[in-house]
């Protein structure tokens, strides 16, 4: 079977990526399913296998709150890496706006397999690490963005 | 003879001249000036009649003149064809007195935004700016970290 191209199995060989696979168990999510709420904890990491998922936190709006779109991940992607990352908990919010399926890694078994395996755990790691590195980088941006224009909005 | 006897009966003494009459005796001084002054108010308004009947004659026939020319020329103006219709509005509508209304300068009130359209709007921005903040990622120069973006949030 060939490697899926994913962000998390960067840099694996087939016989790897097939190990780490083998860990994981594919769900099914319907339309408007949630796979994981803010504030719960993280037990699971995901790996987007089809559909979309969108990633939200809830916004005041004339005094209801309501999940705003902050992300969102497609095929290949992956999810939720509080679930490997501590403190193990869940900073957003994950639903499928159409059926998706992804896979779950559950923290228990990717850690005993990276025992078993550190090649394989420092590859897997490392790939976790470029997912956060980068969306830190993009949320960074936009944060700066924001902060000129609120500067511009006061002080110009 | 008495004084009512004189009015009454004229012909009693025609040809005599009544101020001579006022003269008499049988009246007492004081009636005798007041009739003297009456009588003499008497003949000069008599003879001066005619000159102002006349004159209040020609001056109501020239007031007449002048109407009576007013009304044509007023009826024959060309004014009526170029002048705009200034008759006010049967279906005038005074709505609600805002005397006490409040602050006329607020602004109108906009009917709010369906949740819904707003949430659009919040993901559009956020595709947009997301979609910006990776093309920085990707090429990190100052040029591309303040790119603008069409998002109507911003707008």
């Amino acid at each position: 079977m060939p490697k899926p191209q994913t962000d998390l199995l960067n840099g694996l060989t087939d016989d790897e990526a097939a190990s780490i696979l083998a860990l994981g168990t594919p769900v099914t999510l319907p339309a408007g399913a949630v796979l994981f709420r803010l504030g719960e904890a993280a037990e699971s990491m995901y790996l987007v296998r089809s559909g979309r998922i969108h990633l939200t936190l809830p916004i005041a709006i004339r005094g209801s709150n309501e999940d705003v779109l902050i992300g969102e991940r497609l095929g290949g992607e992956t999810v939720g890496w509080s679930g490997l990352i501590p403190p193990h908990r869940f900073t957003l919010k994950a639903t499928a706006p159409v059926a998706a399926e992804v896979i779950a890694f559950p923290r228990a078994a990717l850690l005993e397999h990276f025992a078993a395996h550190p090649a394989v755990a420092y590859a897997v790691t490392r790939n976790v690490a470029s997912v956060i590195g980068l969306r830190l980088q993009v949320f960074q941006t936009m944060w700066t963005r924001e902060m000129q224009r609120s500067v511009e909005a006061r002080f110009s | 003879m008495t004084i009512r006897q004189s009015r009454s009966n004229p012909q009693a003494n025609p040809g005599k001249d009544p101020r001579k009459d006022a003269g008499s005796g049988a009246l007492p001084p004081g009636l005798r000036v007041a009739r003297i002054v009456h009588f003499s108010r008497a003949h000069d308004s008599n003879q001066e009649d005619p000159a102002m009947m006349m004159f209040l004659s020609l001056l109501c026939i020239s007031l007449l003149a002048v109407a009576v020319l007013s009304v044509i020329v007023y009826g024959t103006s060309p004014r009526d064809a170029a002048r705009p219709d200034l008759r006010p509005e049967t279906s005038l509508s005074l709505g609600q007195s805002q005397f006490f209304a409040g602050d006329l300068t607020a602004p109108p009130v906009r009917p709010p935004l369906p949740i819904a359209a707003v949430l659009a709007q919040l993901e559009r921005h956020v595709r947009l700016e997301q979609a910006s903040a990776e093309s920085f990622v990707e090429l990190p120069v100052p040029e591309t970290l303040h790119a603008p973006a069409s998002s109507r949030f911003l707008n």
